[in-house]
């Protein structure tokens, strides 16, 4: 990484370390892992120190390293203000270029970082994995997304009764 | 480093769904960024989704036809039963006029099922009602009571087996077809006149039995 050039001073490049839940120890730059509310918090506890390893049970080192590869990537987003929360960020499912490449990984993976910014707390990497899953979904039949998701058609009969009578216009599919 | 064993890039399809596993927060707001069309489709997957995407109300499914995924499916919505329904369940003057999907009250379309048997407490077509179904007439018998494309005699309000039994519908009367075309158009207007003075008159008792869809789906031009 390009921290070793930079001056020691500067507290945002200064490097912590993060144990994955298989016990792997990261080293990353401060200012990198504080894309984590998780970690930017437990930091702000911990104190200025940052010399212990910061334990992160839930996340495995292949997961966690990919997450830090997008804080890498996004470091210097401002952060995310409130009123981002409603309409606007929320309703659109356009991904960013790089983050559609980086979201260009197996369904393992994909919900995995899905589960790990959620537990992280990276509100901005959350959207892009729901967004990825959502557009997954889009203009797919019942039957693809079944087959897409692997999920089983679990309906009783008088359910499945009840639903095409509901959802004729799903009948021609 | 050396030691990245990416145990992802191995597997491609889980044997269990992800997406269902994960916590309801999250499928949720998957779900939030979903179109009206695709959560409707992916509420028929499973159980799980057909319970946590709510049934689609009166008011959604009514801005849903108005999108090009219902257009040109030829959907529209029934407000008693409240579902998209194809075109061919209901009666023309449903998808056209006011009750058209540019009309002013397309939250008051029903459809030809939902006519025929009413919600308790509710009148929608009356017996002897004939309705133009994609350009065809069809009646509600007002003798038999059965829902048939069987109008023997255009305003007669009985189906063509019971037109045909004695001394019922306009036996004797529809000679030749011009005259029952006449006959007809002045039949529906005085009666026409005849339900206003009435209405006037029993003014709380009639909106249970006046069927004003009746009168919509008539066309003396036919």
């Amino acid at each position: 990484m390009a921290a070793a050039s930079t001056s020691a001073v500067d507290p945002a490049k200064k490097m912590i370390m993060l144990t994955t839940s298989d016990n792997i120890d990261i080293k990353v730059e401060r200012e990198v892992a504080e894309r984590s509310i998780l970690i930017k918090n437990l930091l702000e506890d911990l104190g200025s120190e940052g010399d212990e390893p910061i334990p992160i049970p839930n996340v495995n080192e292949a997961v966690m390293k990919k997450v830090l590869e997008w804080c890498e990537q996004h470091r210097k987003d401002p952060p995310a203000t409130q009123d981002d929360d409603s309409d606007s960020r929320k309703k659109s499912t356009d991904i960013d270029e790089w983050d559609q490449k980086f979201m260009q990984v197996d369904q393992e993976m994909l919900f995995e970082i899905i589960l790990a910014a959620n537990y992280l707390d990276i509100k901005a990497l959350l959207d892009v994995g729901c967004k990825t899953v959502a557009n997954m979904i889009k203009g797919k039949s019942p039957d693809e997304i079944r087959k897409t998701f692997n999920i089983q058609n679990d309906f009783t009969p008088e359910e499945e009764d009840q639903i095409r009578r509901e959802n004729e216009w799903a009948e021609d599919r | 480093m050396a030691s990245v064993t990416t145990t992802s890039t191995t597997t491609t399809k889980p044997s269990y769904s992800r997406l269902l596993a994960l916590p309801t927060e999250l499928q949720k707001d998957i779900i939030d960024l979903l179109s009206l069309p695709s959560k409707l489709t992916l509420r028929l997957t499973c159980h799980n989704f057909y319970t946590l995407i709510p049934r689609p109300t009166h008011r959604d499914l009514l801005a849903l036809e108005q999108t090009s995924w219902a257009t040109t499916r030829r959907l529209y919505t029934c407000m008693d039963c409240v579902r998209l329904r194809p075109a061919i369940r209901f009666a023309d003057a449903m998808r056209k006029g006011p009750k058209g999907l540019h009309g002013k009250e397309p939250h008051k379309r029903f459809c030809i099922d939902c006519g025929i048997h009413p919600k308790p407490r509710t009148t929608r077509y009356s017996p002897g009602a004939e309705i133009e179904v994609s350009g065809r007439r069809w009646v509600l018998c007002k003798l038999c009571r059965r829902f048939v494309e069987d109008v023997e005699c255009v305003g007669s309000g009985v189906c063509g087996k019971c037109h045909g039994r004695e001394g019922v519908g306009c036996v004797g009367r529809c000679a030749s077809v011009e005259e029952m075309m006449g006959m007809n158009t002045a039949y529906y207007g005085t009666s026409r006149a005849k339900w206003r003075s009435r209405r006037y008159d029993y003014e709380d008792e009639l909106p249970e039995c006046y069927d004003e869809q009746f009168w919509e789906c008539y066309d003396p031009a036919d």
